[in-house]
């Protein structure tokens, strides 16, 4: 799949998205625009571009390499933000940094546990300092039990 | 002279030992706080607005500002040192100024960024002082047409944020407008987009989406490639820049100034505006606009001075008309109200020594942040040689951290996850995500001054081009789109006539 028709039908599957539950919105009148104008009326304009570029590249085919996805690495870093997310109030802010930084940790080739437990321990201390102590950002820094 | 009383009398109550101080806590913690991303201006300043209680008003204003500049340099240094805009008027500072970076010449566009703001913030200082009053009249007469208009240029301008094809450029922006509708809807009070979901009614946050794009899937891309890619092999070069350099920074610099201190009156307008039409202004009258996205000098000295010149003008409706021009003005105010002073036109006569002193502490807050952050430059740079399999994880984090503290809620961070996914997809594909952020900041102003129009003409479309100042902007746009255009145009020819 060449990276232009990609493209283009990325364009055109958010147009489509847009505009679908865009039109469930009243849409009203251009004197009386309503919630839906706005988002139909880009879906629309997005959809229009979207289609010239998908357009384009049939036409010209331009071979256009795209780049490789890294599965690993977005896996650890979205599945560290959830952990982070989901494990920051009940755990509190130390032992959530201690698990985000474990899990990012593994993204990268060679795992090193012990040196990621070390960085996890430290930025956790840090940002526990800094921003709770230091700052007074309300963030929880025991366990809710 | 009234001007240099004026100026006397400002000084001398900057300059008092009290308010020296505050001044400087202001600015320190307002740049250690905007280092944070996800923690601009508008946060911190709300988060230390009760330590400022206790003082009299002229000190807790003089304190706030501090705060402000100071937050608006932190978001430069993470823009610049890790990709990551504290906040909307450090998107543009983050285009070149991160590929600098990489360069090895980080310690150059940090430099670069506070010098420049700081030549913005003694000229909007003296600009204040001499055109506070016509300033504030200009901002009265644009009325929802003109802002329209101004915001399809605005809008314009951001697809010349990057150097991709004019079409995905502007398809970018409007999925940033189309996701800006994302929320309750504040006219109508129609839920849109959110299926249900309670925490979406306020709409996506630009910091959630930020990150996503700028950070989590930076660090993805950054993952996947060989460590020396990442933080650029080359050798870190002299912090400071060369008297050569300076002089290149002067023109961008003052050219930022005048369209930031014009374009920071305006409410709504302000620092993200004006930073990314001074690129798009630099790119324009550059001998080399192709070097812009690939760390040109002048890509970081005019928007930086563009978005300090207009962070400052935007106390002048406060000050003259008390009349907030953004969200931070807001607080000022409240802060005003709370030491029992009523702001609007008559506190100028009386109360002068707390205008004056303000905006006389404002000049000196500039002089204190680049004293400040001058040498902090070699620490800020010393932190890019830690080597990334360190570095990334402590980036996850203070994202995260910031994430949560947009609202206190898990709910934000969970949304970087999400939308880290469609950032990837962005950064894979090779899309441009400036255009995108500028559509979402300016997308909900487009659509709330077009529904006014277009309510107060009952749906006439010839209302948008009514005003001379909404059809010099169109004009604007038209000129901007054609010079865009040419060159492809030149360049054609030239193959042509070539074969």
């Amino acid at each position: 799949m060449r990276r232009d028709t990609i493209v283009g039908l990325t364009f055109l599957a958010i147009a489509a998205f847009f505009a679908f539950f865009g039109s469930q919105l009243t849409i009203g009148t251009a004197a009386r625009m309503n919630a839906g104008y706005v988002p139909v009326l880009g879906a629309v304009l997005l959809g229009a571009l979207g289609a010239v570029i998908l357009g384009q590249d049939l036409l010209r085919r331009t071979p256009e390499p795209i780049a490789r996805i890294n599965w690993r690495g977005l896996i650890c870093v979205a599945a560290g933000i959830l952990v982070f997310a989901y494990t920051l109030r009940p755990l509190g802010l130390p032992l959530a940094s201690v698990l985000l930084v474990l899990i990012g940790c593994l993204a990268e080739r060679p795992i090193r546990p012990v040196q990621a437990l070390a960085l996890g321990v430290f930025l956790a201390a840090a940002s526990s300092l800094i921003f709770v102590g230091g700052i007074g950002l309300q963030l929880p820094l025991w366990p809710t039990l | 002279m009234e001007l240099l009383d004026h100026a006397i009398l400002g000084l001398t109550t900057a300059l008092t030992f009290q308010n020296l101080i505050y001044a400087f806590v202001g600015c320190l913690l307002g740049t250690l706080i905007g280092i944070l991303p996800g923690l601009g201006p508008l946060a911190t300043i709300s988060m230390l607005l009760p330590l400022t209680y206790s003082l009299g008003p002229t000190a807790a204003l003089i304190m706030l500002a501090g705060i402000y500049y100071g937050a608006q340099y932190g978001g430069s240094t993470t823009a610049i040192i890790v990709n990551l805009p504290g906040e909307s008027s450090a998107v543009v500072t983050a285009l070149d100024g991160y590929q600098m970076a990489r360069q090895g010449k980080a310690g150059l566009a940090l430099a670069t960024a506070a010098i420049s703001s700081f030549i913005a913030g003694t000229f909007a200082t003296v600009f204040i002082m001499l055109a506070a009053r016509p300033l504030a009249n200009l901002a009265f007469s644009f009325g929802p047409a003109e802002y329209f208009a101004m915001m399809v240029v605005g809008l314009l301008l951001a697809t010349v944020l990057s150097n991709a094809r004019l079409l995905e450029s502007v398809a970018m922006v409007l999925v940033g407008v189309l996701l800006s509708t994302v929320g309750t809807d504040l006219t109508s009070g129609d839920e849109r987009f959110t299926f249900g979901i309670t925490k979406l009614f306020d709409g996506l946050d630009f910091i959630v989406l930020a990150m996503a794009v700028f950070g989590f899937a930076e660090i993805v891309r950054n993952l996947g490639e060989d460590e020396d890619t990442v933080t650029g092999t080359a050798k870190i070069t002299r912090l400071m820049p060369t008297r050569a350099e300076l002089k290149q920074m002067l023109a961008p610099a003052t050219r930022g100034t005048m369209l930031g201190s014009i374009l920071g009156v305006l409410p709504g307008g302000g620092a993200a505006l004006a930073s990314f039409a001074s690129y798009a202004l630099e790119k324009r009258v550059s001998r080399n606009p192709e070097q812009f996205g690939k760390g040109h000098m002048a890509g970081v000295a005019g928007p930086e001075a563009a978005n300090n010149a207009a962070a400052q003008t935007s106390f002048i409706p406060l000050l003259t008309l008390g009349m907030p021009s953004n969200g931070v003005m807001a607080l000022m105010i409240g802060a005003m109200m709370i030491h029992d002073i009523t702001p609007g036109p008559r506190v100028m006569t009386s109360d002068p020594a707390l205008v004056w002193g303000l905006i006389a502490s404002m000049w000196i807050g500039n002089l204190i942040l680049v004293v400040l952050n001058l040498p902090l430059v070699g620490l800020w740079v010393r932190l890019l040689a830690v080597p990334y399999r360190l570095l990334y994880p402590a980036i996850m984090l203070l994202c995260c951290i910031g994430a949560y503290s947009l609202k206190n809620d898990s709910f934000e961070v969970m949304l970087c996850a999400v939308m880290l996914l469609g950032g990837y997809a962005i950064v894979l594909l090779r899309l441009p995500p400036a255009p995108m952020l500028m559509g979402f900041v300016l997308g909900p102003m487009l659509e709330e001054n077009l529904r006014r129009v277009l309510l107060i003409s009952r749906g006439d479309f010839a209302a948008l081009v009514g005003s001379p100042i909404s059809i010099g902007f169109y004009l604007l746009a038209a000129v901007a789109l054609l010079t865009m255009a040419l060159p492809n145009l030149r360049r054609k020819r030239e193959v042509l006539d070539e074969d």
